[in-house]
């Protein structure tokens, strides 16, 4: 724990501070951590196996954490229960990862819970993020079709990635797209969930097109 | 908790809901404010606890009989357990599922909902079985440790210390779960009643305002990516 704790830097790359308008007015100059660090998020999902942990450790400034939430009932008819007829809960677990953007900016990255029954879940993760990236392996592509529909139910902007295992990709990103049928104002980008450069070109195309999806939303109103 | 638009006319006329209401991140209101509306809707509180007895109580200590707080209790001295990991509590759950069907034959026949509510005790002992938090505490929201609570730590009581400890540069409610290994419900609620007691600071995050980002902070995060 105290190597996890110390592993952290102090504060972001030196910037300059933060524009006016983002700090909070504080009532008065207070030692230790400023409470206008601020956090934001954004979701990682994908099938099972595609590689949302390894995407979050490549750009992370601290190894993936792992955080858990106790289930309930959600359970019923999928865990063998048969042992212990009286247990009603177990647990659920999800990785995440911080990056300090900014002396008072951290962004947190949290990959989705790999089986799909723990929707629950989703709904607190989706809750305020900026967007989220659905990795998507080209090899079962059927994986991710649940995120997908989840974050277009909820109007979450997502962006897709391809992530290349082998470092090549197999197919055309449109015929991907086709296949998939994805919408074409939804970017696919080829990703390699191990390299940080790739990770954080990959995130840096969603929240453009976050940023894009709030302004034409805005005009919309 | 809320949505945004509708604090402004319900803040006229405050009712309990709004009272409870008023623990949300976004509000930031000093504490001296929130103890003025609660004193003044006393009445409606009392009327309100009533009607309506509160739900997490429920799962705490389940109302009728002595027996389910007898099992309650004999559990107690596991609950410190919990912090050391997810298998802790795991196995405390199976022994507790053993003794809840024979501690009920003992007595007098309970209501058949009643047993279900030891099982969530056990991994919520650290929160005397409380499992919602009067604040707004999202995954990704940030708390620090408060210079009041930086004074007060000799003083804290054990698990508002590790908390305290480790807090002492901003953490988000995830990290704080997943270094101390506790559920993330736990975790919540622990937060929310050290943020009462002011010995943490809760930070805004980029939803705080709402429940979608806004532009100023995308692009904020934006040029922080581009600068990674």
């Amino acid at each position: 724990m105290d190597s996890v704790g110390s592993s952290y830097p102090v504060g972001g790359p030196p910037v300059a501070p933060a524009p006016p308008n983002m700090s909070r007015p504080s009532p008065a100059p207070r030692p230790g951590p400023s409470p206008t660090t601020i956090s934001a998020k954004i979701v990682v999902a994908g099938g099972f196996g595609v590689g949302k942990t390894t995407f979050v450790g490549s750009v992370s400034e601290i190894d993936p954490l792992t955080t858990e939430a106790v289930m309930t009932e959600a359970s019923a008819g999928h865990d063998d229960l048969s042992a212990t007829p009286n247990k009603q809960t177990t647990t659920v677990a999800m990785d995440f990862g911080r990056v300090s953007l900014d002396s008072d900016l951290i962004l947190y990255l949290f990959g989705t819970p790999g089986q799909h029954r723990f929707w629950f879940m989703w709904d607190d993760l989706v809750r305020g993020a900026i967007g989220a990236v659905v990795l998507v392996d080209t090899r079962r592509l059927a994986d991710c079709f649940s995120a997908i529909d989840f974050f277009e139910d909820r109007g979450l902007p997502y962006v897709v990635g391809l992530n290349a295992f082998d470092g090549q990709q197999a197919h055309r990103i449109e015929d991907v797209r086709e296949a998939m049928s994805i919408d074409p104002s939804i970017p696919i980008v080829m990703c390699d969930a191990r390299n940080r450069e790739s990770t954080k070109q990959t995130l840096i195309a969603l929240v453009q097109h976050a940023m894009a999806a709030r302004m034409a939303a805005g005009a919309r109103r | 908790m809320t949505s945004g638009p509708d604090d402004a006319p319900r803040q006229q006329e405050p009712t309990f809901a709004d009272v409870m209401n008023g623990f949300s991140l976004d509000s930031g209101r000093p504490r001296k404010r929130r103890r003025w509306g609660r004193r003044r809707d006393e009445e409606a509180e009392r009327q309100e606890a009533v009607q309506a007895p509160p739900p997490p109580a429920h799962s705490a200590t389940p109302p009728p009989g002595p027996v389910p707080n007898e099992v309650a209790y004999s559990q107690g001295p596991q609950g410190p357990q919990g912090p050391q990991g997810d298998a802790g509590f795991a196995g405390s759950g199976y022994g507790g599922y053993q003794t809840g069907p024979i501690e009920p034959i003992r007595d007098e026949p309970l209501p058949p909902a009643v047993p279900t509510g030891a099982s969530a005790v056990r991994p919520y002992a650290w929160t005397r079985g409380r499992t919602k938090s009067g604040f707004d505490l999202a995954i990704e929201t940030l708390v620090s440790t408060s210079p009041q609570g930086r004074e007060q730590l000799a003083l804290l009581q054990m698990e508002h210390r590790s908390v305290a400890d480790l807090c002492d540069q901003p953490r988000s409610v995830a990290e704080v779960a997943a270094l101390l290994s506790i559920p993330l419900g736990v975790a919540r609620v622990l937060l929310g009643d050290m943020a009462g007691l002011g010995v943490v600071t809760v930070h805004q995050t980029a939803s705080s305002t709402g429940n979608e980002p806004d532009l100023a902070l995308m692009e904020r995060v934006l040029s922080g990516l581009r600068r990674l």
